[in-house]
């Protein structure tokens, strides 16, 4: 009974196939049609056998779910034109990113091993940052979180901060040595290891911390506005990310690169 | 409680190192191609935006086939049988998403950038340099995470752990490479 219910909310009609009185949704009137090749074109209004329609229910329930995902997950039209937007905004503002990279061209060639530095630091941001906003996602769809913006520096919420800040200073202190291990070990010309770990921990320390307030903003001005934080959270932080991690190391080599 | 600030940081310091590190070996490679971006500034203008588009695009697929996979069963991801087209079509999507992103964004780009002064490659050398090296990059990725996808669900793993976070981890070491290596290869 409850497979002919679930079956029955779907619009359709009764059709005759091959002397048998069947109730199709339209879906899969299209799919008996198209792909069977078999007529459904005599429609005659008629109760169906519940024996018939529960021998069906397989099929038109796994038909629902292809509908389903042709519609929504491989639909390349709709997918295109969702996706290239944001792919293209998301792109020039990481433009921004590379182009405070040219920018520091001649400082990088005077600290050899820095590039070997930014692209890690920048990448916390996809790791450490996008755990941290997915965290905050989580609490305010568990209830932990409501519009109110102390609700962000209580409990589980003020853990979730103290949690990101720890591992994010431990690993921008370890990026240091990982970067100057990573460049010993390829045979890279390198600054001093005292270098790397000054520019990797004072940079990835700023930079985390700048991410956090962005986090914490943007989700509290997401929740207030109904939106879903992690349709907005995730995908500003991932290219913002790109521009706080070069903006930060840029500062941090003209402030203490000449007493390095 | 959930969340300790204690478990959070044992849980995600293996990650978070795995990462850095992996990440490191891009930074070698942009490091090694300096005296290029010298003289073509424009080509490091343009990497953030490479790594990201190579990442987003792949991850978005992985967590595409995750998805229908969850949805159908472990016969969904396959290059055989009767769901198919759904991964060709998935593949698809991919690889128009890389081509007409990276078109537009070259094309793009160096207009923009010539109009301040940055120098670039002709456009000619440009579109081959970012279109082959994206394509190589994606068709990796594209295996990647339909390899990925099956090996975890065999062991009844879920495929949106695991699928996503390593394309993008991929990306990271695999698309940097690429591009400085068909740098090198072109100019």
């Amino acid at each position: 009974m409850e497979t002919s219910k679930k079956i029955k909310k779907p619009r359709g009609h009764h059709a005759r196939i091959g002397g048998t009185l069947f109730w199709i949704p339209s879906s899969i009137r299209d799919y008996f049609e198209k792909v069977r090749n078999l007529d459904v074109s005599s429609f005659i209004e008629q109760t169906v056998e519940v024996d018939i329609v529960n021998s069906l229910a397989g099929e038109i329930e796994e038909w629902n779910i292809v509908e389903r995902i042709y519609k929504h997950i491989v639909n390349i039209d709709k997918n295109l034109r969702e996706a290239l937007p944001s792919l293209i905004l998301s792109g020039f503002l990481s433009l921004f990113a590379g182009y405070l990279m040219t920018v520091m061209l001649e400082d990088i060639k005077n600290f050899p091993g820095l590039f070997v530095l930014i692209v890690p630091i920048i990448g916390l941001r996809g790791a450490a940052s996008s755990s941290f906003a997915s965290r905050f996602n989580s609490a305010y769809h568990l209830g932990l979180l409501n519009k109110s913006f102390n609700s962000f520096f209580e409990g589980e919420s003020l853990q979730n901060i103290y949690g990101y800040l720890v591992s994010a200073s431990i690993v921008s202190v370890l990026i240091g040595y990982i970067a100057y291990l990573s460049c010993t070990l390829q045979g890279l010309p390198s600054m001093p290891l005292t270098s790397f770990i000054v520019i990797s921990t004072i940079s990835g320390i700023i930079s985390s911390l700048l991410l956090c307030l962005f986090v914490i903003l943007l989700t509290y001005l997401s929740i207030n506005r109904g939106w879903d934080p992690s349709n907005i959270v995730i995908p500003l932080l991932t290219t913002l990310g790109d521009v706080f991690g070069v903006l930060v190391i840029y500062y941090t080599v003209l402030i203490v690169g000449g007493a390095l | 409680m959930r969340y300790t600030w204690k478990r959070i940081v044992i849980e995600s310091l293996p990650l978070l190192i795995f990462t850095s590190f992996v990440s490191t070996f891009a930074g070698s490679a942009m490091e090694s191609a300096i005296s290029i971006f010298t003289v073509y500034p424009g080509l490091l203008l343009f990497i953030p935006a490479f790594l990201d588009g190579c990442g987003d695009i792949n991850s978005t697929f992985a967590s595409k086939i995750a998805c229908t996979m969850h949805m159908l069963g472990p016969d969904a991801v396959s290059f055989t049988g009767k769901y198919k087209n759904i991964l060709f079509n998935n593949i698809i999507f991919s690889l128009l998403s890389t081509f007409a992103f990276f078109t537009i964004f070259s094309i793009v780009t160096q207009i923009a950038g010539t109009m301040v002064g940055i120098v670039f490659p002709s456009l000619e050398k440009m579109l081959f340099i970012v279109l082959s090296a994206a394509a190589i990059v994606s068709l990796f990725l594209i295996m990647v995470a339909i390899i990925t996808t099956k090996i975890v669900v065999k062991y009844s793993l879920d495929p949106d752990n695991f699928g996503s976070p390593l394309v993008a981890t991929a990306a990271d070491l695999f698309a940097a490479n690429v591009y400085v290596f068909i740098c090198f290869i072109v100019l």
